[in-house]
């Protein structure tokens, strides 16, 4: 969703982005999701902001990506002959004549966007464990804007359909590429939902603030 | 005719309309098996899923490559036709957050057109190619998820409904 607007009015309050009404910062640490009471919006997640476990998960993610990118996603194989293809063949697959537009909103959408996502909230999730404040609120943007044109998770359940619908010309087996996209896709999705922008940005101000206060 | 703080979300979400046309009309994808080539439009390629016995995957690909972009640009359409006036905020902001996160997986169908491209190279034997459907439809889905961006639900709430 569209942000206008990251940083909170006045100390212990906050400006819901969505229709920017000033609401004062719950007290409590109590567990549940916190909603703006008169937009709905959701302003923190259900679960508190571990930045150290969802760092370590960001790292795991990283290292997901290289197999997830370069190794076979499925193998193909019909009269002898065998295919293989991976993400980034995948993306390349359009990039070339009238489909070149299409293949660039692969590139963008399955590597520039998911990479750009991983970068962003590593930086921001680092900045609230170091308790520094974010040099730039481009990296808020960037982890904004990231978390919806990121479609790795969309891209692999087009992998299962595609591999319901190759099942009647070819032998499909799947490749370890799957196995390593899925599991940097389910990482990506557990630090999204914990991560979520409003809460990350208020830790990283309260965080920020402690330490310039001391 | 839509005010001026919408324009850019209207401007954008007229482009899409127009764009949906050619990318439903259009084929996606010549699959050849056998010497053979068979080319599909996205509704044909859903029928030859329901025929072939594949009636989830059918569904799926229905609601995500028929149904959402087809939703999605109705409801923005009625968002913001109604924000300049609107009298239940709540119900539109409601309506603006669900297209807005539901529309991006209508790039589902982009991706498994990719996906069969670059699999599916046997040359005479068996091959798919991408026809320019595919490309009118990925332009219709980014040109509908950034007119759901140029538009902020804050305009929904900039009469004064009550701060509670």
């Amino acid at each position: 969703m569209p942000a206008d607007r990251d940083v909170s009015p006045e100390p212990g309050t906050l400006q819901c982005p969505d229709c920017h009404t000033d609401l004062a910062l719950p007290s409590g640490k109590g567990r549940g999701t916190w909603r703006c009471p008169r937009c709905d919006c959701q302003l923190s997640g259900a679960w508190r902001l571990k930045p150290d476990s969802l760092l370590a998960l960001s790292l795991a993610t990283a290292f997901l990506w290289v197999p997830a990118l370069t190794l076979p996603l499925l193998r193909l194989e019909n009269l002898g002959l065998d295919n293989h293809a991976s993400l980034l063949g995948c993306i390349f697959a359009l990039m070339h004549g009238l489909y070149l537009p299409a293949g660039l909103l692969l590139l963008f959408t399955l590597l520039i966007m998911p990479l750009a996502n991983l970068v962003a909230v590593s930086r921001l999730l680092w900045a609230a464990r170091q308790h520094q404040p974010v040099p730039s609120p481009r990296w808020m943007w960037v982890y904004r804007q990231s978390r919806e044109w990121a479609m790795t998770d969309i891209f692999l359940l087009g992998i299962l359909i595609s591999m319901t619908k190759l099942g009647d010309l070819a032998t499909v087996t799947p490749g370890a590429g799957i196995v390593c996209l899925g599991l940097a896709v389910l990482l990506r999705l557990i630090v999204e939902t914990l991560a979520q922008p409003e809460q990350l940005q208020r830790l990283i101000d309260q965080r920020a603030g402690e330490v310039s206060d001391a | 005719m839509p005010d001026k703080p919408h324009a850019k979300a209207w401007s954008l979400l007229v482009a899409a309309t127009v764009w949906l046309v050619p990318a439903n009309l259009l084929p996606i994808m010549t699959v050849t098996q056998g010497g053979r080539s068979k080319t599909s439009t996205i509704a044909e390629g859903i029928w030859q899923l329901f025929d072939a016995g594949m009636p989830g995957i059918a569904i799926i690909v229905m609601v995500a490559s028929l149904l959402v972009p087809l939703f999605k640009v109705l409801v923005l359409a009625v968002v913001y036709w109604r924000a300049p006036t609107e009298s239940q905020p709540l119900t539109s902001t409601r309506a603006y957050r669900l297209v807005y996160w539901v529309g991006r997986w209508s790039m589902l169908d982009v991706f498994v057109v990719a996906l069969l491209v670059a699999l599916v190279q046997f040359g005479n034997l068996a091959n798919v190619q991408p026809e320019p459907g595919i490309l009118a439809f990925g332009i219709a889905v980014v040109l509908t998820m950034l007119s759901a961006h140029a538009f902020s639900p804050n305009q929904l709430w900039n009469k004064d409904h009550g701060n509670s």
